[in-house]
């Protein structure tokens, strides 16, 4: 069976596949870059192969890519970090998904991660949807945001007063605010740096108290398509908050990461550190690993088609209830990361061929 | 910053989670009334299993109760008090009591809703220790107690009023006293000038502990409180968790009534090396630990209290 890989030129992911294929003796594979696609230089009719595999990559690290999917004139002459409207974005690779999900089919390939369900995921408001209706265990969604006063209404009708507000459309902890808010005051802490009243992605945390300042925050983001869920409490290992990234392949657990933070935020790149998993169970003598998992395995059978994701769980209570707070269908880039000696690139390259090679060529 | 941990240990015992379903067990433990987030959504509230842990065969034998955070939902702590209040005749043994055992996830400490915590007071006259986390609406007006001998505050930014409030109480047999100010971004309205007779040691007869810790003005306060009689009372000082700098360090060294205390906490400082070891020549036990690396931001120095958001 002939694969093919499609992603981002000069993609890290790319080639961490590329070593896992090799080392795990699959050399029946090609590369297809998004761009090429886009810009019609790549016929994807000539490309793919007849009854094929195609892996999907993530459009990330790439400017030019970035730049043909934002939908954003003179991309490359905004400044570094600037937040733009990511729904333009997300309708661009949809669309270019949907063009792909297309050329298979006249091809009879199959996808590792189909695109529908990779469009779904990167939906956060569909995925919830989803993970809701399959009584999966997730952080309660309290609505979509059109802007500051919306959420006052949202926050006030369900009788909180705190919340987490993530974009619908981004990735990565980008722009993603943690709110508090009573009658005496408000505070959102957040990566998002705002400056003249535009909005930036910055690695440091900030935290915003002037009411003005909040509501041209939410306000602007609020225009991009913003989801507000309910502020499920974190459990805490040496003081600090912290998450799991969950690595599910062919409905197994392979990696689990653990990623603390000073603050309610946990994504690793904002600089903060892993923690270890022994800890958590000697301080938690009645969390359930075993339990842990299998929400996380039942979160990705809920997108069909889904072969691998990283899903985010956080833990709350002495019981550690675990709570879904994203099913990311990219999420295998964990850098370093070993389980049992491999990769999550090497476990991905094991068990595609169990599932897809087992039966020859 | 904030606060990352719930206690482990309270009256030197160590704090167990109450659980309905076994009860009150041993009373060498400290109990905990708490409940998660999940036990909150499905309608689970501390006030309601407070009574039933009064209702428990063992409750009069109990010395201790330990409170978690009480709302998910920014709710305060009314009913908890009112719970206490109902409770008296059975927790006949309750010496003891932390209200608010609450880490940063949990509620952040200047989001805590408090409220009026004298009933508990009047409700409990054999109450030893009175430990409360959180600011917000707290009051303790007119309180009265004989046998109060320890009051601790905890607070991101404290308001004038708690401060009047228990300066106005009648607590003749105080003997430790700490009160977290905390910052003005937070609340806190209180000035070293406020305290001043405090400072002369016009209340509490018996004090043998003073703690003015977590103050965003940590080295005024040092400045106002070096010289003042108040240190001729008491055994141990506690200036710990704020942004106490050499200012303030060099100030208290020069205190005559310093030198004579048992114990100095100044743990969580800015203090320089030099002024460190003035402290460790000192001859009086001080705690030094936590040192502080003060934040510059364009030639500007920013030193942080420890708990107040």
């Amino acid at each position: 069976m002939e694969l093919v890989l499609i992603g981002s030129s000069n993609s890290r992911r790319i080639n961490f596949t590329v070593e896992a294929l090799k080392k795990s003796g699959i050399t029946n594979f090609s590369f297809i870059s998004y761009n090429n696609i886009l810009n019609n230089k790549t016929d994807l009719s000539r490309e793919l192969h007849l009854n094929g595999c195609i892996r999907l990559e993530s459009p990330s690290e790439d400017t030019e890519l970035e730049a043909l999917l934002s939908g954003v004139n003179d991309f490359n002459q905004q400044p570094k970090g600037i937040i733009y409207d990511y729904s333009h974005w997300y309708s661009n690779y949809s669309n270019l998904l949907s063009h792909i999900e297309k050329a298979a089919h006249l091809k009879k390939c199959c996808f590792v991660n189909h695109p529908a369900s990779i469009a779904t995921t990167f939906d956060k408001y569909c995925t919830k949807e989803v993970l809701i209706k399959n009584h999966v265990s997730c952080t309660p969604l309290i609505g979509k945001i059109a802007d500051y006063s919306d959420l006052q209404n949202q926050l006030t009708s369900s009788r909180i007063n705190r919340a987490f507000l993530k974009p619908r459309y981004g990735s990565s902890a980008s722009g993603v605010l943690a709110f508090s808010g009573n009658q005496k005051g408000m505070s959102v802490t957040s990566s998002v740096e705002m400056t003249n009243s535009v909005l930036f992605n910055n690695l440091k945390m900030h935290r915003y108290t002037s009411p003005n300042e909040i509501k041209l925050l939410i306000d602007g983001l609020g225009k991009f398509g913003l989801i507000a869920e309910k502020w499920v409490p974190k459990n805490l290992i040496a003081e600090k908050a912290f998450d799991l990234r969950i690595f599910v392949v062919n409905k197994k657990v392979r990696h689990i990461i653990v990623r603390t933070s000073n603050s309610s935020i946990t994504n690793l790149h904002l600089g903060n550190k892993r923690g270890n998993l022994e800890s958590i169970s000697e301080q938690y003598p009645q969390a359930s690993l075993s339990y842990i998992k299998q929400v996380a395995i039942n979160a990705v059978n809920c997108f069909p088609g889904l072969f691998y994701a990283g899903v985010d769980v956080i833990l709350s209570g002495q019981k550690c209830k675990p709570y879904v707070v994203e099913v990311n269908c990219f999420g295998d880039m964990l850098i370093g990361d070993m389980c049992e000696g491999k990769t999550t690139y090497e476990w991905f390259a094991e068990e595609f061929k169990n599932a897809y090679l087992s039966h020859g060529s | 910053m904030t606060i990352g941990t719930n206690i482990d240990k309270f009256n030197g015992k160590k704090v167990v989670a109450y659980d309905p379903e076994t009860g009150i067990q041993d009373t060498k433990v400290a109990y905990k009334i708490s409940v998660d987030y999940d036990d909150f959504e499905n309608g689970k509230r501390i006030e309601i299993m407070l009574e039933t842990f009064a209702n428990d065969p063992k409750a009069s034998q109990v010395n201790e109760i330990v409170i978690g955070c009480w709302s998910f939902e920014s709710g305060d702590n009314t009913k908890v008090v009112e719970a206490f209040v109902k409770a008296k005749n059975k927790l006949t043994s309750l010496q003891y009591i932390f209200l608010g055992d609450i880490t940063y996830e949990e509620t952040e400490m200047s989001w805590i809703e408090n409220s009026d915590v004298t009933p508990i007071f009047n409700a409990y006259p054999n109450l030893a220790h009175f430990q409360v986390r959180g600011g917000n609406n707290l009051s303790l007006k007119n309180l009265k107690h004989n046998s109060l001998k320890t009051l601790i505050i905890e607070t991101g930014g404290m308001d004038k009023s708690i401060y009047e409030e228990v300066c106005s109480a009648q607590l003749p047999n105080l003997e430790h006293l700490e009160l977290w100010l905390g910052d003005d971004n937070y609340g806190c309205n209180i000035e070293a000038e406020d305290l001043k007779d405090l400072f002369a040691g016009k209340y509490f007869p018996k004090l043998k502990y003073l703690g003015l810790c977590n103050y965003y003005k940590q080295d005024e306060l040092a400045v106002a409180i070096a010289q003042a009689p108040i240190l001729n009372r008491i055994e141990t000082l506690d200036l710990s968790k704020g942004n106490l700098s050499d200012a303030g360090g060099k100030a208290l060294l020069t205190s005559p009534a310093i030198a004579k205390l048992k114990y100095l906490d100044l743990s969580h400082h800015y203090l320089s090396n030099e002024v460190m070891e003035q402290f460790k020549k000192l001859g009086v036990k001080t705690d030094l630990d936590d040192r502080q690396d003060a934040d510059e931001y364009d030639g500007e120095v920013y030193r942080y209290i420890m708990v107040s958001e």
